[in-house]
């Protein structure tokens, strides 16, 4: 900011050189070893002023860049804060883009139009006031019509507005239009389709143009008004000072005018424009992160997951629920449901899918918060890391070796005790077939196993992370009975370890394996 | 250096169709940029002018000074200025846009003529949003580049004319100077820029990964207690990203600091040199007028280094864009035969064998199969044991490496795939729904079916009370931006865009996905009168989720068994 006043500041000093070094020359006519100091602090001014445009670029880029850094960690926090049940109803691939390009389209922004405010009032009046000195009228001429800059274009700016928001949305569609449409070439193609799908993303695009042509047609008017004033405010103070120096004009001080005097103001009067012309271009930049902000406020308004604070006496692998009430969006989804789950007991939540299984799983995983009731699991309250291992209905693997995906986070996690794992899950059966066994890598979602094979590496993590409960969110779903046998016993033989398991489930085969079947479609 | 570049040819190209619109838009610029120039310069010499005639007269001379010409000279500039800046930046905008719109039409008709396994590519969320993003890429900075660079090289060949007519030829000097000094800093930014944006995109790429990570497999992360390490990651690659920001942001604000600041130099330099060597009573006016002209260059040259920078994303962007499009294209269905004939068999596999490459067995082995018209077969398998790899053979996005495929009377050897597709409605397990209306969606299998049709399709798919209870009907704006539908309901609405096509032969993969147990029984008793009278192969996990089918098979690791 200090170094964006003094490039105002430079600027200034260079004109009033600049004119002094042209009025010598005219009036005095020295030779050309006079003008030499003059000269010669001429080029420290430019120099300086180089110096200083270049800090205040690095500032203002530093700031944003750090800002936006902050805020985008801040926001994944806010995320992970949320927990999976909050983030139940979106998109993760759509999350992941917001996170990345929302928080980006907020760097020019901070770095350029936020200072840009400030030396839009700060140079203009250093200016305005040095030409007030050097000729009261042409100074006054230039504060005079400063105001009326933002006047006009808060007018033309005020239809552009409108306009804008309709031309965001479009923008937006006719990205998403494309993406779909690429993502989903293979059904187009089995539809024989591809002709018609071309027509349509050409139509989006060329309805965006035609509607951006619209909107940029008054929105470029605001900035051609400053323009205009610029240029008008550079021609008037030529003629102003060039009549004013022949003697026509016989009022104010233009009997005063010298030709340093009129060169600088001359010169001073474009700059005096120059830092209200460059918010008008930053102007965008503020419409682009409005757009991004609107995008990311439901993210930071997610509410937080409870806090697990409270830790009592251990009491591992026991899981209670008393007469917990839950509710979601304002409709309840638990009502006085009690549970009671004993170490080493396999418990099925059976029902159809709305019923309620995976929220009790959730609140045991501390996800969510009871309005009423109790909730303990080991003996402590919900929510504390390392007190469950979670099993999604699709296998959550991330980029990396099986190996990696059953430690999963766990750099530590002892080779012998990974290897132990995937034999007693029913991993290395499979693994040991593939060209790298353990350390043969999968590709996001893991491309290259199947289901259950999928779900025998995420059993595999929860028997690494010794967890005493187990949580899992219909685990055979869409597998046979072939592929479901190995996962089954791989549950049983994590119960034979002592752990607890509570499963979610309205697959036949797994009422045959659970200690306890709870129906959750009848009222309890 | 000249190598890499050639990567943003194909996309230059785009131009050569538009090139009146881009040479008005250039000359508008050369406009703006002459008229902003010749405003100061002559202002400069007209201030000057008058001060030394007043000077002579005050002396006593009767010297005879025209202030009506040079006035109105400058107002005239000073209008042209303005005028010429609005339509230069709406002819400018015109284009880019019409480029976007021209590059996405391009990039997509290409991308539909691509094989099978390079758009299966594309499902994935960080290739997309890679694809996306390179093609935005690209359309920026075509116009930021060449119109600019080609705009500097007329006015700076103009002005060194002008100056040296009017001034002295000594002026030549100064301008050259500029030239060549603005020349260096273009290359060295070029150079400089290439490795920073290609650094720049691959770290967005893994934070991308990174964060997808997080949000996908949260629930595992956090229960494993290994949510912090995770998020420790993140933020360092975070901070990666941001350090690539920074330097960039960095390099261009030296660079245009570089820039103008050598303006200014060349223009005090003239000044200097003006007030030496030119002689006579208007020596002074002429050299402000040299000097405020080369300082008015600083309307355009401080950007060009800086555009050239950012040529090094654009080009990383181009060779991404280039290796996805680049390669060999599926035949159109012009170029092959049409001949489909009479069939009793809607569907005939004989001996038909399947391999990825790279992989030791084959995803489907020694497939034979006849489903005869109107006949109704379903297949079960694991995940995993070829299903889809046969969905794919049939629907031609694959070929059998041995054994023959008839499909509606088309020889799958002999015939273009289009030419059974368009009698065929396919399933798949990834059936998408389109950023679009309901109706667009549905009609994307068949432009020209009526309401009607629509609402007994999303009848048949038990998603008409969906729909109807939607705000805006058929006409709701779905997928991204717009109304969401639940997995079973977007599932259930791929279902109705197959069955709107009314096909001769249809095949669903799952099409009963996410179903809860009522919705699941109404479904079946609508699609089982549905599919009377229509050849149908139907696939699953299981029997029970399918409707009743005529015959059941087994495939198991690739090979056809019966149940």
């Amino acid at each position: 900011m200090l170094a964006g006043i003094l490039v105002g500041v430079a600027v200034i000093g260079q004109a009033m050189l600049l004119a002094w070094i042209v009025h010598r020359a005219v009036t005095g006519a020295p030779s050309i070893a006079d003008l030499l100091p003059a000269a010669l602090a001429l080029v420290a001014v430019v120099l300086t002023r180089g110096a200083a445009q270049c800090v205040q670029g690095r500032a203002a880029s530093t700031a944003a860049t750090d800002r936006c850094r902050a805020i985008r960690d801040d926001l994944l926090d806010r995320l992970h804060a949320a927990g999976p049940a909050r983030l139940d109803g979106w998109h993760r691939a759509d999350l992941a883009s917001r996170a990345l390009h929302a928080v980006d389209a907020l760097t020019p922004y901070i770095a350029h139009y936020l200072p840009q405010r400030i030396l839009a009032l700060v140079v203009p009046a250093l200016i305005g006031v040095t030409a007030l000195l050097h000729d009261w009228l042409a100074g006054l001429l230039l504060l005079l019509s400063a105001p009326l800059i933002p006047l006009f274009m808060a007018l033309v700016g005020w239809g552009a507005a409108r306009l804008s928001a309709r031309f965001e949305t479009r923008r937006a569609r006719a990205a998403a239009v494309f993406a779909d449409h690429v993502r989903g070439l293979l059904s187009i193609r089995l539809f024989n389709a591809e002709r018609e799908a071309t027509v349509r993303v050409r139509g989006f695009a060329e309805q965006l143009r035609d509607d951006a042509m619209r909107v940029l047609r008054v929105a470029f008017l605001s900035s051609a008004v400053l323009e205009f004033f610029a240029a008008v405010a550079v021609a008037a103070v030529a003629i102003y000072v060039g009549m004013g120096l022949l003697g026509y004009l016989a009022f104010g001080p233009a009997d005063d005018l010298t030709v340093y005097r009129g060169l600088c103001v001359l010169l001073l009067a474009p700059e005096f424009f120059v830092p209200l012309r460059q918010l008008a271009t930053h102007y965008h930049d503020r419409a682009a992160a409005l757009g991004a902000a609107e995008q990311l406020a439901p993210l930071f308004a997610l509410p937080a997951m409870p806090d697990a604070t409270d830790a009592h006496a251990r009491d591992p692998g026991n899981v209670i629920l008393q007469a917990i009430r839950v509710a979601r969006d304002d409709r309840t989804i638990l009502q006085a449901f009690s549970l009671d789950v004993r170490p080493g007991e396999l418990v099925l939540l059976w029902g159809p899918s709305g019923c309620g299984k995976t929220t009790v799983l959730h609140t045991i995983a501390g996800h969510l918060p009871v309005d009423a009731g109790e909730v303990r699991v080991n003996g402590e309250a919900p929510g504390i890391p390392g007190a469950v291992a979670w099993l999604g209905q699709r296998p959550f693997l991330a980029h990396g070796s099986i190996a990696r995906n059953i430690a999963l986070g766990r750099d530590d996690a002892d080779r012998a005790a990974i290897a132990e794992a995937a034999r007693n899950c029913g991993v290395l059966s499979f693994a040991e077939a593939l060209p790298d066994g353990l350390d043969t890598r999968l590709g996001e979602r893991g491309l290259g196993l199947s289901g259950g094979q999928a779900q025998r590496v995420a059993l595999a993590r929860a028997w690494l992370s010794q967890a005493p409960v187990v949580l899992l969110d219909e685990p055979t779903t869409g597998l046979d009975a072939d592929a479901a046998a190995p996962v089954h016993a791989a549950m049983r033989r994590l119960c034979a370890d002592g752990r607890s398991l509570v499963v979610a489930g309205h697959d036949p085969a797994l009422r045959g394996i659970a200690d306890t079947v709870i129906d959750m479609a009848e009222p309890s | 250096m000249t190598r890499p570049l050639r990567a943003l040819l194909p996309y230059a190209a785009l131009l050569r169709g538009r090139r009146g619109a881009a040479v008005t838009g250039a000359l508008l610029l050369l406009a703006t940029v002459v008229s902003a120039v010749a405003l100061l310069g002559l202002s400069g010499w007209f201030i000057t002018a008058t001060g030394i005639t007043a000077l002579a007269w005050a002396a006593g001379s009767r010297v005879v000074f025209d202030i009506f010409l040079p006035g109105s000279g400058i107002r005239f500039f000073a209008l042209s200025r303005t005028v010429a800046r609005y339509f230069e930046r709406l002819r400018q905008h015109a284009v880019t846009l019409d480029l976007l719109a021209a590059l996405r039409t391009a990039v997509f008709a290409r991308l539909a003529r691509r094989p099978a396994a390079t758009l299966a590519g594309l499902r994935d969320s960080v290739a997309l949003d890679r694809l996306t993003s390179d093609v935005d890429a690209i359309d920026n900075l075509l116009l930021r580049v060449l119109s600019p660079l080609l705009v500097a090289l007329l006015l700076l060949a103009l002005l060194a004319a002008a100056l040296s007519w009017l001034a002295t030829p000594w002026m030549l000097l100064p301008v050259a100077t500029l030239a060549s000094v603005t020349a260096l800093l273009c290359l060295l930014a070029l150079r400089a820029g290439m490795r920073p944006g290609r650094a720049l995109r691959t770290r967005a790429e893994w934070l991308h990964v990174r964060i997808l990570e997080g949000m996908s497999g949260l629930a595992e992360l956090r229960a494993a207690g290994t949510l912090h390490r995770h998020a420790a990651r993140t933020a360092a690659r975070n901070a990666a990203l941001a350090g690539a920001q920074r330097q960039r942001a960095h390099r261009l604000a030296a660079l245009e600091a570089i820039s103008a600041t050598t303006v200014q130099l060349a223009g005090i330099g003239a000044l200097l040199l003006g007030l030496t060597v030119i002689d006579g009573g208007m020596g002074a006016a002429i050299s402000v007028m040299a000097a405020l002209a080369i300082l008015g260059c600083a309307e355009i040259l401080p950007g060009l280094p800086q555009a050239l920078y950012r040529l090094g994303e654009t080009q990383t962007a181009a060779s991404r864009l280039n290796a996805l499009l680049d390669g060999p294209l599926e035949a159109t269905p012009e170029a092959t035969a049409t001949a489909c004939g009479a069939y009793d068999h809607a569907l005939r596999l004989d001996g038909a064998t399947v391999r990825y490459p790279h992989h030791p067995r084959p995803a489907l082995a020694d497939i034979t199969l006849a489903i005869a018209r109107g006949e109704r077969v379903a297949i079960v398998g694991a995940s995993g044991c070829g299903k889809s790899t046969l969905l794919q053979l049939i629907g031609g996005l694959y070929p059998a490496e041995a054994g023959a495929m008839t499909v509606l009377g088309c020889a799958a050897d002999r015939v273009h795939p289009a030419h059974w597709r368009r009698r065929c409605g396919v399933l798949t397990q990834h059936s998408e729904i389109f950023a679009a209306s309901v109706a667009d969606n549905l009609r994307l299998g068949a432009p020209g079916a009526d309401d009607a049709a629509l609402w007994a399709a999303l009848h048949t798919a038990v998603l008409d009370d969906v729909v109807a209870a939607l705000p805006e009907g058929l006409d709701t704006w779905v997928g991204e931006h717009g109304a969401r539908l639940s997995g079973g309901q977007a599932r259930r609405l791929a279902l109705a865009r197959v069955l709107l096509r009314d096909p001769d032969l249809v095949v669903l993969d799952e099409p009963a996905t996410g179903l809860d147990a009522d919705t699941r029984a109404t479904l079946f008793a609508r699609l089982d009168a549905w599919l009377a009278g229509h050849s149908a192969l139907l696939l699953a996990h299981d029997p029970a989720a399918l409707p009743r089918a005529d015959r059941v098979l087994r495939l198991v690791d690739g090979r056809l068994q019966n149940a």
